[in-house]
């Protein structure tokens, strides 16, 4: 993939998130580990890098041809982390609550009491296939990467 | 494909998410994240006070709320452990502050908790006495949950209820130690965490001990 198409696919992939109100992907481009001064000090340069600022900086950061790929590697990453953490809630929830004693297997689900007192089936939205369906987009971009930009696009 | 076509069918991709129903995407994953941090927390429980003799679901599996309100014995769990020891488990709860526990009585104004552990033994007072309002004396534990944003108002937050719940003064807590802290310098030794799919800074650590504060990963 070229500087110039990355930096397009990034803008494309941005734009998108911040119209269907996905920003909390920003949230895992936030480094994972802080620096062990910035932890452990209290100090007055002291900043902390919010959903918003970790989504503005690496829009800074794509505008800097050096950079291009990297901040679309990592939009890509946090992406991906974000909803194969949210597809993987009701699997994990189930067997926690199947852990807390030995008996019979059971499917358990998760559900929501609305504001007009419907149920709100919380398992049922976040087992949905259209979740797979973007994480399989996002592993393509992923790919791509490595690819140039006729067979990267032909991918989709 | 073009890079136009790209940028529609990514656009199809996510507003298909939240296509259906009442809840947004991200508020979806939200609330799914109470539930499983609820599961988190029993099995926490389950490693201190041993085996577990029976679980009481929800009627319904429905224990979230999309507005915080009472605690009601048929929207928790309620799990009764071999030491003889019950507890409830519930989301979405409304609590009552400091002046609710001096007064013994249901005063002031209510906060929200995502997930909040009672004893059993304080449940009747809280249905009869407090509106179904837990207040500071009958809480075990709370948890804020957090899965998407991040940011510096949810830290005030967790410390605003923190000063809602409990008095900072050295605490002789026989409180369990959940999540390997003990709790040290509040009164009641309410156990109060953070709860984030993954680790950020965490204000200033030194201030979040002295308010028994901290973050875990679920």
């Amino acid at each position: 993939m070229t500087q110039e198409t990355a930096k397009k696919v990034f803008d494309i992939l941005l734009s998108s998130i911040r119209m269907n109100g996905f920003t909390d992907i920003g949230t895992f481009v936030i480094d994972r580990t802080a620096k062990d001064q910035e932890f452990e000090e209290f100090h007055s340069n002291y900043e902390y890098v919010n959903t918003e600022r970790a989504i503005l900086n690496l829009e800074k950061l794509s505008s800097n041809p050096n950079y291009t790929f990297y901040a679309l590697s990592r939009l890509v990453e946090a992406g991906l982390e974000y909803f194969n953490l949210a597809s993987k809630i009701p699997e994990r929830y189930a067997f926690r609550m199947n852990n807390l004693t030995s008996q019979q297997r059971i499917k358990y689900k998760i559900n929501m009491q609305g504001i007009n007192e419907e149920t709100i089936n919380i398992d049922e939205k976040l087992r949905s296939k259209k979740i797979q369906l973007v994480i399989n987009f996002l592993e393509k971009i992923r790919i791509g990467l490595d690819m140039d930009d006729k067979t990267f696009l032909k991918s989709f | 494909m073009s890079l136009q076509n790209l940028k529609t069918q990514f656009d199809t991709l996510l507003s298909n998410l939240n296509a259906s129903g009442t809840l947004n995407f991200a508020s979806t994953v939200e609330a799914g994240y109470e539930a499983l941090t609820l599961a988190e927390v029993m099995n926490e429980y389950k490693k201190v006070y041993g085996k577990i003799l029976h679980v009481t679901t929800p009627s319904s599996n429905k224990f979230l709320n999309q507005s915080p309100g009472r605690f009601r014995v048929e929207r928790s769990f309620k799990i009764e452990f071999s030491s003889g020891l019950v507890f409830y488990f519930a989301a979405d709860i409304e609590v009552f502050g400091l002046g609710a526990l001096r007064e013994d009585k249901p005063l002031g104004i209510l906060f929200e908790a995502d997930v909040v552990v009672l004893s059993e033994e304080h449940i009747q007072d809280i249905l009869r006495n407090f509106r179904g309002f837990p207040a500071p004396q009958h809480i075990d534990s709370a948890y804020e949950c957090k899965f998407g944003q991040y940011n510096k108002g949810q830290l005030r937050e967790l410390l605003g209820l923190r000063r809602h719940l409990s008095y900072l003064s050295p605490s002789n807590s026989t409180a369990t130690l959940l999540f390997n802290e003990w709790v040290r310098h509040s009164n009641p030794p309410i156990a109060l965490k953070m709860v984030r799919p993954r680790t950020h800074i965490f204000y200033d650590i030194q201030t979040a001990k002295l308010y028994d504060l901290e973050q875990i990963i679920v």
